[in-house]
């Protein structure tokens, strides 16, 4: 039964969780499972199970219309009627056979749609807002006058009453038909239009809180009113050393060292802590370390993957174009609309034209089936895909076949957006044929900078084609020439000086008769032979000339232009390339309302107006998703926990009123800078807040979702690698050039690919290593590096034998901990200061009387028992090994590895 | 969600239904809150091994398994499916007309009690005819061999999608916590290379092992960081004590954090695995006769994948879930008597061989055995000298034996001459489905949550054929 409501009521013993007013939800049907699967045996759950006429929300319904005006609210409180009451029933019984989709629209009445219903069918409009006695609806469920529906059975007289409300109150129905056609076919089935993440962003007041002394920002008092509620109060803050370490890694993704440890510790007032913040928030180091976080929602790679997986060898430039972007604080709205529209966008200088074509890489960098599937509308899948999962947290890509199943995305939505990607032209670098020829190039590739250089050199290869092609022919009538011409001939014409005496003709001396027709003949031919080799020593000379003027040389990147013809597309049923439906209009999501949409025309794709809806600032999810992703990456877990799906089947807020604020704050206060949402983030004392464990805050909440202490964290591929770099003092900091993908070339892995470039020692940031969808860099697959063929916006963090496989014996962790020992041991100090610097290197923290202890007894006893050594290690002392394999512990340890 | 336990999501907890719903209810907090309440976290009580095994949907037919992977294609009249009415037509035009029927090169018999027909291009498996279940009525999406490798391995090739290995160990965890819970031996650079035995969304940890790729002999094939090339057994134990010491301090410092205790595990078994796994690789423990019978010897056609079935029988033997042995090019367009002769001398007694040990050990019972490629090929050729065949998704023939299979027994057909499957179907879908049932597990109830959809699989497809049970 469609209507049954799950309703989750507050208990009365219990002080109001902001997340839990708004709860109101289908039960999941087969194939979505519930919220994370696994909610059972946990004691606090118990559901209460309601009638279809069950009212649940109370006034202070948190996403509810602000209380400004008295007539949206009363027509809030009308649509939810609607919602409840009326849009269950109409599914059910009614729109089988009164909907768009029916086989045969019964009385030609559609009921999906509100100007259906009161257009009306055969017998006149059904429904008269404000007037139910003369609606025909009405006539028809109570059985009068021979109109009699549902044919079935009569309605109960409480639902028919209902109706009679409804209609009277002005039969509200948010069901409106857009554009001058009903996009939304199914508008009565749709589910979900009373998503929380969908409802406007709202300014909500900054609670009061009890301990004042204790809240250092805003986002401290809607945190702590919270924990107040529950009677929680958060533990203790972190050390300075803690903190500093939480500080760097967060950043910039990597240690701090052991001078601005000591720094810190001696001096980690307000006044420090703001100096760092700031520091960190503008090294290119923050840069390359959000960027990251971007291009794993970006699902960025340098490869097509999948069945055959091309290299992208251009891909990288959007890599730096992202690094650059977020060290530059580019804003959120911006940055965005340079990646979905860059193109389209007015550009001040060539640089700018250049940087902006190749910000349109977001749409070009998707894993893609080179080998069967269908790669236009595959490729356009995957752009909404990641349009949908990075940017609005919403799994659009599930409209492609059928009407999303639980949030408001109906198929026509999907392919309204799909038209936009239709009308736009994705250059990837092409199929499996890879280009060799600048115009093979120029077909595949994003051609950058000036369009008449690329025209220049096109004309100028046109050129040097035609001629080759008439040197070609040339030069093959010459060998025809030649085999025509008598053996002797050929010789002098090319060494005029030879004589001709004593030449096979000679010798074979044929008759004077047959000598004088044959010399006739030779003649003529010799004459012909020594035009062609002058006109073809003459085309050489010119040949080369033309190659040697020098030519400007084209760069490439990977990216998005618009078609030439830009048009509507039409619907394709269950996703089928063969099943062409209804055209629908290009546009955006239907259930996603800004005010005064852009609308798209037929001049451009309308990709420009994509980004204007997806960064109005009244857009509901953008900005709460941007935020959201940001908090994830600062307190380990998202306000929303599933950062890529704010949609039904996702977690909803913890903190509603929060998300809520800093959304708003983010786009009002902050204009769209991530910077400076980070550094009011960071700012906070709940950043600040000790991973320490409290016994009665773990019992109420043993997830920290109300964050009464910090979570502690296992740290990312990138860093982990990045940090044992920069400890072994190996870590070079300079950006390097390209890509080492662009060094092996065009190409195809697993076809006699050049993989050396793969093998060579990289010693710069990970954020740099080459992404090859099928060779992913071992460090980074090993620990958790995301599948980047699918957006993914929080890591796992799994502990699993081939990660300590890797750290006890690969090459990589060995050579990292010989440079760290030699560091060590070029200190002019007694070994346990040496051991106490290498924790502070590696950890930000001294070590303990008994690790130092350890330490030297083990590093004594092992330089006493090493055996002659290997191939590897030759030319080192016992005591060098020994050192480098207590370093190795520090940076295998558990520790290195775990942010608190 | 950060999680060192990502058994929180497993296949054990469904999705609720109304049912479980109405169940419980009572007045409290709502589904959504209890969600939001029961982080991985909150209910990982205490470090639990994310491969230890874990109850299956219902009792399991077969407990491990292993895939012989003809890789390019065999073709299924040359192999299991007789088609007598094709010889007679040979030379004749074919459908459409334009191409020429051509009838199988090899001599066809029935075989042992059951009578199945099995040419004698694969003579030695045709000797365990009666273990054979073998499905005629296979068809496939997709005619190209990189798409088609990639449904065959992970039920799409459209989109990154988990591996079928990747899937048992996600719902079964594996027996033996030293070595890899799934192997692929040998497995090929090109059609899809590694997405073949990846994990896709799923976390890491159910990603398969490789060992050597196509191009490596397997008896040269080795495991990455298995061993340390600078120290001895005992002084890396002593390098790890210390190790493990620094990591039980911290441990201690935080009682109530499972993941130290996780890494210190992971230490544990990495070490043991160090030890376990190349003792397994090693086939020289096996006696003459063994290697004999799966064909290896120096010069031996049937060495190397010989090897790889020795060494498949030795993994699951020592507790691995799943393994893959993956044999060369079965990719005959021309030169198809040669080229398939070639393929079946390199693997026919070693698959025969596989069958006998298992049987001899008692494993064939708990064993389940597939074989075959990722399409079958067209009854007619293009070519003048009509010795080649195509690329065939339409019909083709896969068999599987062992544990709770019905031996002896061919089910579904193709045409007379072998162009499409008309009866008994089997969808590779409906193929997946099967093995996720023998294995114990429901192919609709093990899913995993990404991106707002659980997935599965058999995505929303997949029929178990029950016809091929035992």
């Amino acid at each position: 039964m469609v209507g049954r409501i799950v309703v989750a009521q507050c208990r009365a013993d219990q002080a109001p969780r902001d997340g839990l007013r708004y709860v109101n939800r289908p039960i999941a049907a087969e194939t979505c499972a519930d919220a994370d699967g696994a909610s059972y045996n946990h004691p606090m759950r118990s559901i209460l199970i309601t009638s279809l006429c069950t009212l649940l929300v109370g006034a202070d319904w948190a996403w509810g219309a602000p209380p400004a005006d008295r007539a949206d609210q009363d027509r809030a409180r009308q649509l939810e009627f609607f919602e409840k009451k009326i849009r269950p029933v109409l599914v059910k019984t009614c729109l089988k056979c009164h909907s768009a989709t029916s086989k045969e629209i019964g009385g030609k009445l559609r009921l999906d749609h509100r100007p259906g219903a009161i257009q009306g069918g055969e017998s006149g409009p059904a429904i008269v807002p404000g007037k139910p006695a003369q609606s025909l609806l009405i006539q028809a469920i109570e059985y009068r006058d021979g109109l009699e529906m549902p044919p079935d059975e009569k309605l109960p007289a409480e639902v028919v009453q209902n109706f009679k409300t409804w209609i009277a109150n002005g039969a509200v129905d948010p069901r409106v038909a857009g554009n001058n056609q009903p996009r939304n076919q199914q508008a009565g089935s749709t589910p979900g239009r009373d998503l929380w993440s969908l409802k406007p962003i709202t300014n909500p007041a900054v609670p009061e809180v009890g301990d004042m002394s204790w809240a250092r920002s805003e986002i401290d008092r809607f945190l702590l009113a919270r924990l107040e509620d529950r009677g929680l109060s958060p533990v203790a803050d972190a050390s300075p050393g803690t903190l500093l370490r939480r500080l760097h890694f967060d950043l910039v993704g990597l240690p701090p060292s052991p001078r601005q440890v000591d720094a810190f510790e001696r001096d980690h007032g307000e006044a420090a802590y703001l100096r760092v913040v700031d520091k960190l928030l503008a090294s290119p180091q923050f840069g390359e370390r959000w960027a990251r976080h971007w291009l794993d929602v970006a699902r960025y790679a340098e490869s097509a993957g999948s069945s055959r997986d091309v290299l992208m060898i251009w891909a990288w430039r959007y890599r730096d174009y992202v690094i650059d972007a977020v060290s530059q604080d580019v804003p959120y709205d911006r940055f965005l609309t340079e990646q979905i529209a860059g193109d389209l966008l007015p550009a001040a200088s060539p640089g700018e034209a250049r940087r902006l074509q190749i910000a349109t890489g977001l749409l070009a960098i998707g894993q893609k089936s080179l080998n069967g599937g269908n790669i236009p509308l595959d490729v356009i899948d995957d752009q909404l895909d990641v349009i949908g999962k990075a940017i609005l947290g919403m799994t659009i890509a599930c409209a492609r076949c059928h009407d999303h199943k639980f949030d408001p995305i109906p198929t026509a939505d999907y392919y309204a957006l799909a038209g936009i990607f239709r009308s736009t032209e994705t250059l990837f670098g092409g199929n499996t044929n890879r280009p060799k020829t600048v115009d093979a190039k120029m077909k595949v590739y994003l051609v950058l900078g000036d369009a008449s250089k690329a025209k220049k050199i096109q004309k100028h290869q046109k050129k040097v084609q035609d001629l080759q092609k008439q040197r070609n022919a040339l030069a093959k009538r010459k060998t025809n020439l030649e085999k025509r011409l008598p053996a002797g001939d050929k010789k002098k014409v090319e060494q005029p000086a030879a004589a001709s005496a004593g030449s096979d003709r000679d010798r074979k001396a044929p008759k004077p008769a047959q000598r004088k027709k044959a010399s006739q003949k030779a003649g003529k031919l010799r004459v012909q032979y020594e035009t062609v080799v002058k006109r073809l020593a003459a085309l050489d000379k010119q040949l080369k000339a033309l190659k040697a003027v020098p030519q400007p040389t084209l760069e490439f990147a990977v990216g998005v232009r618009d078609r030439g013809k830009v048009a509507d597309g039409p619907i394709q049923v269950r996703g089928e390339r063969k099943k062409a439906g209804q055209v629908v209009p290009r546009g955006f999501l239907t259930s996603v309302i800004v005010d005064d949409p852009p609308v798209v025309t037929n001049k451009q794709s309308g990709r420009l107006e994509l980004a204007d809806w997806l960064t109005r600032p009244d857009n509901p999810l953008t900005s709460r998703v941007m935020v959201n992703r940001t908090w994830s990456h600062l307190f380990g877990q998202g306000l929303v926990s599933t950062t890529e799906n704010f949609g039904h089947n996702g977690q909803p807020p913890s903190h509603p009123r929060l998300l809520d604020w800093l959304a708003h704050r983010f786009v009002r206060q902050h204009k769209w800078s991530r910077k400076s949402l980070i550094r009011e983030m960071v700012l906070s004392r709940a950043y600040r807040l000790s991973s320490d464990h409290d016994p009665a805050a773990f019992e109420a909440d043993p997830a920290a979702r109300l964050v009464w202490r910090h979570n502690r964290r296992r740290l990312e591929a990138e860093a982990i690698r990045d940090a044992m770099l920069a400890v072994s003092g190996r870590l070079d900091l300079d950006r390097p050039t390209a890509s080492a993908v662009t060094r092996i070339g065009e190409g195809e892995v697993g076809r006699n690919l050049n993989i050396k470039p793969l093998t060579e020692p990289f010693p710069h940031r990970s954020v740099y290593l080459p992404i090859i969808r099928g060779i992913l860099p071992e460090f980074l697959k090993l620990f958790d590096f995301p599948d980047p063929s699918n957006p993914q916006g929080v890591r796992d963090a799994t502990s699993v034998p081939a990660q300590s496989l890797f750290l006890l014996n690969s090459p990589f962790v060995l050579e990292q901990a010989d440079a760290l020992a030699a560091r060590l041991l070029a200190r002019d100090e007694p070994d346990a200061e040496r051991i106490q610097h290498a924790y502070r290197l590696t950890l930000g923290r001294g070590a303990t009387e008994s690790e130092r202890a350890r330490a030297a007894s083990y590093i004594e006893k092992t330089a006493a028992s090493l055996g002659s050594g290997d191939n590897m290690t030759a030319g080192r002392s016992n005591r060098q090994r020994a050192f480098s394999l207590f370093c190795q512990v520090l940076l295998a340890g558990a520790e290195f590895r775990y942010l608190d | 969600m950060t999680t060192d336990d990502p058994l929180a999501m497993t296949h054990t907890c469904r999705p609720m239904t109304r049912r479980d719903l109405l169940g419980q209810a009572t007045c409290g907090i709502g589904t959504l809150a209890l969600a939001g309440l029961c982080q991985p976290e909150a209910r990982a009580d205490r470090f639990q091994p994310p491969l230890a095994p874990k109850q299956p949907h219902h009792t399991p037919r077969a407990k491990r398994m292993i895939f012989l992977h003809m890789r390019g294609g065999p073709a299924h009249m040359e192999t299991f499916e007789h088609k007598p009415e094709l010889a007679r037509k040979h030379g004749t035009k074919g459908r459409g007309g334009k191409r020429t029927l051509i009838g199988s090169k090899w001599r066809w018999q029935q075989r042992g009690e059951s009578g199945l027909w099995v040419s004698d291009l694969v003579k030695h498996q045709a000797q365990h005819a009666d273990k054979l279940c073998v499905l005629s009525g296979m068809h496939t999406d997709i005619a190209n061999h990189t798409p088609a490798m990639l449904f065959l391995h992970t039920g799409s090739f459209t989109f990154a999608r988990p591996s079928m290995g990747s899937w048992l160990l996600y719902g079964l965890g594996t027996p033996n916590q030293n070595l890899p819970g799934f192997v692929s031996i040998c497995p090929p650079l090109i059609n899809g290379g590694t997405s073949n035995y990846g994990t896709a969304f799923l976390p890491s940890v159910y990603q398969g092992t490789a060992i050597g790729d196509i191009k490596t002999q397997v008896k040269n094939a080795r495991i990455g960081n298995i061993s340390n090339p600078r120290l001895d057994s005992k002084t890396q134990r002593s390098q790890l004590d210390l190790l493990q010491s620094l990591n039980r301090d911290l441990a201690a410092r935080n009682p109530y954090d499972t993941r130290i205790e996780g890494v210190i595990e992971s230490y544990e078994l990495a070490f043991r695995m160090q030890a376990e796994l190349p003792r397994v690789m090693d086939l020289s423990s096996e006696t003459k006769t063994t290697q004999a019978m799966y064909g290896i010897g120096t010069g031996r056609a049937s060495d190397n994948f010989g090897r790889q079935c020795l060494m498949a029988r030795r993994l699951i033997e020592a507790g691995v879930r799943h393994v893959e042995v993956c044999d060369e090019f079965w990719d005959q367009h021309g030169a198809l008597r040669k080229g398939h002769q070639a393929r079946a001398n390199a693997t026919d007694l070693p698959a025969a061989a596989l069958l006998e040990d298992l049987q001899q050990r008692g494993l064939l019972e708990d064993t389940l055995v597939l074989w075959g490629g990722e399409f079958g090929r067209t009854a007619d050729t293009g070519r003048k000298d009509l010795d080649g065949r195509d690329h065939n998704p339409n019909g083709y023939t896969m068999w599987l034996a062992g544990g709770g299979v019905k031996g002896g027994t061919q089910y579904g057909a193709t045409d007379e001459l072998g162009y499409a499957a008309v009866s008994g179907r089997v969808h590779l879908h409906d193929l997946h489905a099967t093995i996720l049932h023998l294995m114990g597990l429901d192919h609709t109830r093990l899913t995993y949550r990404y991106g707002g959809r659980d997935f599965r699989l058999t995505d929303v497809h997949g029929r178990v054929v029950t016809e091929a049970l035992a």
